[in-house]
């Protein structure tokens, strides 16, 4: 096992998307640190855990599971992997120190918190020293583009990942100061206002594609 | 009243056998017309995030699986119930693989509902959403469930919602009986 590796879960079946762009804020700081990233796509991983995969899970001494959130909670690819790491590979994990990341698309990042109880549970049965979790909400309007274009508030993010970085490097729990620095809190009344901001943005598909988005193609 | 049951565990499941059974039996006996989905026997694939749901058969997923066979039975229901193994604090791979098509009950549109930012029901008969969770490594597991639950329904536009648990290789008559005087307290029987 090296040290100063640390393996990363993605979550989300899509590459390149918002997952992917918040991996690469990790890697940096991580590399920056002296430290080995490996990264993996869960949805590669079922039915059958790669060699490579089950391979890195051997070589790190530290974990991050990075995920988006699908219905309310962690993406079914991922459920799936970790019940296989918990059911058949837990001894490669038992010992570690894991953290968390979940972020959705709605600008609530409360709703985030099943998921990264998961992933505390799943650190916790396997015997891993849980070092936290970070929520994030309003990923829908990242649409995939990396947080260093998305100006103030993008900055302040990755400051919010650079601490939680550098306190697992260390075996630290991730201070509260990270969470906040990821939070928006938007007041009550802005949300009529944001649902017609969004309507519109699905108005706009709906004529693109020329179809009634909201029919009903079941009985 | 109609309900759907997405039993996730099967019928000779050791965390709780004929769960399904019973309780289908138990709320038809209530009047609840009642189906059972056994997901095993369901060939559902994965939501990879495509938005072919949005933006190619609007409401229906693209994958060529039994997804419409899930959701012409969801659409109708004003209960969904799920039984699922507690992995985690949540649902099992088995039943979030056919959570992850919940999506499908809603619009793309967006409303203000009861002070949240929501996705309005497609079909919108739905009432009551319940997950039974089977077994736990945590007592503090089943807060994370309910929290779950209680997610999953606000974002259904379901107003009602139950997350009962109960310990691995617990005695079906006894669950659904503790599931019926629950939803009687509710004031749902």
């Amino acid at each position: 096992m090296s040290p100063k590796t640390v393996c990363l879960f993605l979550g989300s079946p899509r590459k390149k998307q918002n997952t992917y762009q918040f991996s690469q804020a990790f890697l940096q700081d991580f590399e920056r640190l002296g430290w080995s990233v490996e990264r993996h796509f869960l949805s590669e991983n079922f039915p059958e855990l790669s060699p490579v995969f089950l391979g890195d899970l051997g070589d790190s001494s530290l974990f991050g599971i990075l995920s988006p959130m699908y219905a309310d909670f962690l993406p079914y690819p991922m459920i799936q992997v970790l019940e296989t790491l918990s059911d058949s590979h837990g001894g490669l994990l038992e010992g570690k120190s894991l953290f968390g990341f979940s972020q959705c698309a709605f600008p609530f990042w409360k709703l985030n918190l099943p998921s990264l109880g998961a992933m505390e549970f799943f650190g916790r049965q396997n015997g891993m020293q849980w070092l936290g979790g970070l929520a994030y909400g309003g990923a829908g309007m990242m649409a995939g583009q990396p947080l260093e274009s998305m100006g103030k508030r993008g900055k302040k993010n990755l400051r919010g990942i650079k601490l939680m970085v550098e306190a697992v490097v260390e075996g630290r729990i991730v201070p509260h100061e990270a969470q906040e620095l990821l939070e928006v809190n938007l007041p009550d009344w802005t949300r009529k206002p944001l649902s017609w901001f969004l309507n519109a943005r699905v108005k706009k598909i709906q004529k693109q594609v020329g179809k009634d988005l909201s029919q009903k193609p079941c009985p | 009243m109609r309900a759907t049951i997405l039993d996730s565990v099967g019928a000779n499941s050791p965390l709780c056998p004929g769960l399904s059974e019973n309780l289908r039996a138990f709320l038809d006996q209530k009047g609840i017309e009642c189906h059972v989905l056994e997901l095993d026997h369901l060939n559902i694939l994965p939501c990879v995030g495509c938005e072919g749901c949005l933006r190619k058969t609007p409401g229906m997923c693209v994958m060529k699986d039994d997804t419409r066979v899930l959701v012409n039975e969801l659409a109708v229901s004003h209960w969904i119930v799920g039984i699922t193994q507690m992995r985690f604090g949540g649902y099992s791979a088995q039943l979030k693989k056919v959570v992850d098509k919940f999506a499908l009950l809603a619009s793309p549109f967006y409303y203000v509902h009861k002070r949240k930012l929501l996705h309005p029901p497609r079909y919108g008969c739905q009432q009551l959403l319940m997950v039974v969770g089977l077994g736990w490594h945590f007592a503090e597991e089943t807060h994370n469930f309910s929290l779950l639950v209680r997610n999953n329904a606000m974002n259904l536009s379901i107003d009602a919602w139950l997350a009962p648990v109960f310990p691995s290789g617990s005695i079906s008559e006894k669950v659904v009986s503790g599931i019926g005087q629950e939803l009687e307290r509710r004031g749902f029987l």
